[in-house]
């Protein structure tokens, strides 16, 4: 059981426990830097299973970029805490716990016991090499960047840019609508 | 006596990469800490000279002045007694977080520089990069990039009107002009052909032209060099773009209800942050820790005669962090000069910069560089 391994097991348990802890906040602010750790712990156990870019992009691209846009929302509007509201469970809350521990339960044991048992292994990682079962590479495993791009812009190049264009209209889609909000706000005053 | 020497040396040997990661790590900590008592002096002394004043030059150690260097010493002193406060209306927690973020950010960014290529000890090679990630520099812009909630958290947490807009400001700016800087870097990426710092740097130790100039990045590409230096000043909110500090019309800004050291750690994370961003532009842009004309094997081969194999390795570390250190401190002497010589520009003058200017010179020239590398490639 090496260093590596057991600091993904603490960054694991962290995040799940903080992920409790986000949604129990009553401060907006609170619960967006809680949701911050979050992320930076998700990035730590990327950076530990060697997917260098997966943890910088997840860093730069949601803690950096889309959470700041996201506090700088909650400060502007300068929310208040979030009103408690607590009439007792309700039989369909009641029943929601129930299945998210039960599937809690299935995921510990069948995971869980590969995990102590066997480590990153039991993940089908190995530091240094390619997962089995994986699509060959062109690169050596190190070079986990230059594989990345051979993934994206050689291997699945129509799935990736049609993404980009459906991401484009959807960009394009949404400043249509606020144009047209705005317009008719402008016509009632 | 010699037994507990030598068991401690087998330690040393059989565990050398976590001594060596300790060390490096240790090494770029104490250039980080370094960096913001010096600067306070140098910003100090640099805007006397500019405004015609001499500057605090008195405080020396028992007797010796030294052009006043003992300022920063008892400047620390001085905010190690203050007293250490904490506003009655602001949020407890975020308040004392916010400097933390900010200093932790500064500190934790500078260990993606590389701060020598490698040194050799006892047959073991040391890269002397304390991160050294595949996707290199993009750790840093990670560090950068988290920078900013430290500023928006303090303006938030104060609970002061003053303080709330200076840290809207900081994380609109920052978000506009992280854009433009990703995009200057970008055409490096492709030219040097990795995101690794070193690979860039040893791509650099060609020359140019039929050796008439170094092949550094600010050759191939001057656009990128610009509108990363501008880019550069708004992320680190330095003058021209210290728009959430704005004295004039925020009072402070995010930084008004903070005192003591508190405070200074928001200077510490400002300064190492400030260093970090110049060494990454010494790096891509100019040459890193090499000489000009001088590869680091030909300077490692120079060396070899004179101190041996292993030694002329930590020689060549050395001068190469002095070089590096040398190029950091022309971009430091650049951010004070701007500071004392260009007025604040407006906030509506700051976000038409960075979206009507940077980002479109930033995009063509991003296309431009990847024509012209895709053609040179093909042929």
């Amino acid at each position: 059981m090496d260093l590596n391994f057991i600091s993904f097991i603490v960054m694991g348990i962290a995040a799940s426990i903080l992920s409790g802890v986000m949604v129990t906040r009553r401060w907006p602010v609170s619960a967006a830097m809680v949701l911050i750790a979050i992320m930076m712990l998700l990035a730590g156990m990327f950076g530990l299973l060697e997917a260098h870019f997966a943890a910088a992009a997840q860093i730069i691209v949601y803690a950096g970029a889309i959470m700041v846009v996201f506090v700088f929302v909650m400060m502007l509007l300068n929310l208040p805490p979030e009103e408690l509201r607590y009439g007792g469970i309700t039989w369909g809350e009641m029943l929601l716990i129930g299945l998210g521990v039960a599937v809690a339960i299935v995921l510990g044991t069948q995971v869980g016991q590969g995990l102590l048992t066997r480590g990153f292994e039991s993940l089908g990682f190995i530091p240094g090499q390619a997962p089995p079962g994986a699509r060959p590479l062109y690169f050596p495993p190190s070079e986990n960047v230059k594989n990345l791009a051979a993934a994206m812009f050689v291997d699945y190049l129509w799935a990736f840019e049609l993404t980009s264009f459906l991401i484009m209209a959807a960009v394009v889609g949404s400043i249509v609508i606020a144009k047209k909000r705005s317009a008719e706000n402008a016509n009632a005053a | 006596m010699e037994g507990s020497v030598g068991v401690v040396a087998q330690f040393l040997e059989s565990n050398i990469g976590v001594v060596a990661a300790i060390g490096k790590i240790a090494l770029a900590l104490a250039i980080a800490l370094q960096v913001a008592p010096i600067m306070v002096w140098v910003e100090r002394r640099q805007a006397a000279f500019i405004q015609r004043r001499i500057g605090p030059n008195r405080v020396g150690i028992f007797g010796f002045r030294v052009f006043g260097l003992g300022q920063p010493l008892a400047d620390t002193i001085k905010l190690l007694f203050k007293e250490d406060f904490v506003p009655k209306q602001a949020n407890k927690f975020f308040y004392i977080l916010a400097p933390i973020i900010t200093a932790v950010m500064g500190l934790l960014a500078i260990q993606g520089i590389p701060l020598g290529k490698e040194i050799i000890v006892a047959g073991h090679t040391i890269n002397m990069q304390p991160v050294s990630l595949n996707a290199g520099f993009l750790y840093l812009f990670a560090m950068s990039a988290l920078g900013v909630y430290g500023v928006a958290l303090a303006g938030w947490a104060s609970n002061n009107k003053y303080a709330l807009l200076g840290g809207l400001r900081a994380s609109a700016q920052m978000i506009s002009y992280e854009i433009a800087m990703g995009l200057a870097l970008l055409p490096m990426v492709f030219i040097y052909g990795s995101l690794d710092l070193q690979a860039m740097i040893a791509a650099q130790s060609d020359t140019l032209l039929f050796g008439f100039l170094p092949n550094w990045g600010i050759f191939l590409s001057p656009v990128s060099f610009v509108i990363f230096v501008i880019t550069m000043f708004a992320e680190t909110n330095r003058l021209p773009f210290d728009l959430a500090e704005g004295e004039a019309e925020l009072v402070a800004g995010f930084l008004v209800e903070y005192g003591s050291m508190r405070w200074s750690l928001f200077f510490l994370g400002e300064y190492a942050m400030m260093f970090t961003l110049s060494a990454l532009t010494a790096c891509v842009f100019l040459g890193g820790y090499e000489i000009p004309w001088l590869p680091h094997a030909e300077l490692v081969s120079l060396l070899v005669p004179t101190f041996g194999a292993e030694p002329a390795t930590w020689v060549a570390a050395l001068i190469g962090l002095g070089v590096l250190i040398t190029k950091v401190a022309i971009f430091m002497f650049l951010f004070v000069q701007a500071r004392f010589t260009l007025p604040r520009f407006r906030y509506d003058q700051l976000m038409r910069v960075g979206w009507v200017y940077m980002l479109p010179v930033a995009l063509v020239n991003l296309v431009i560089l990847a024509l012209i590398v895709g053609i040179l490639r093909l042929a």
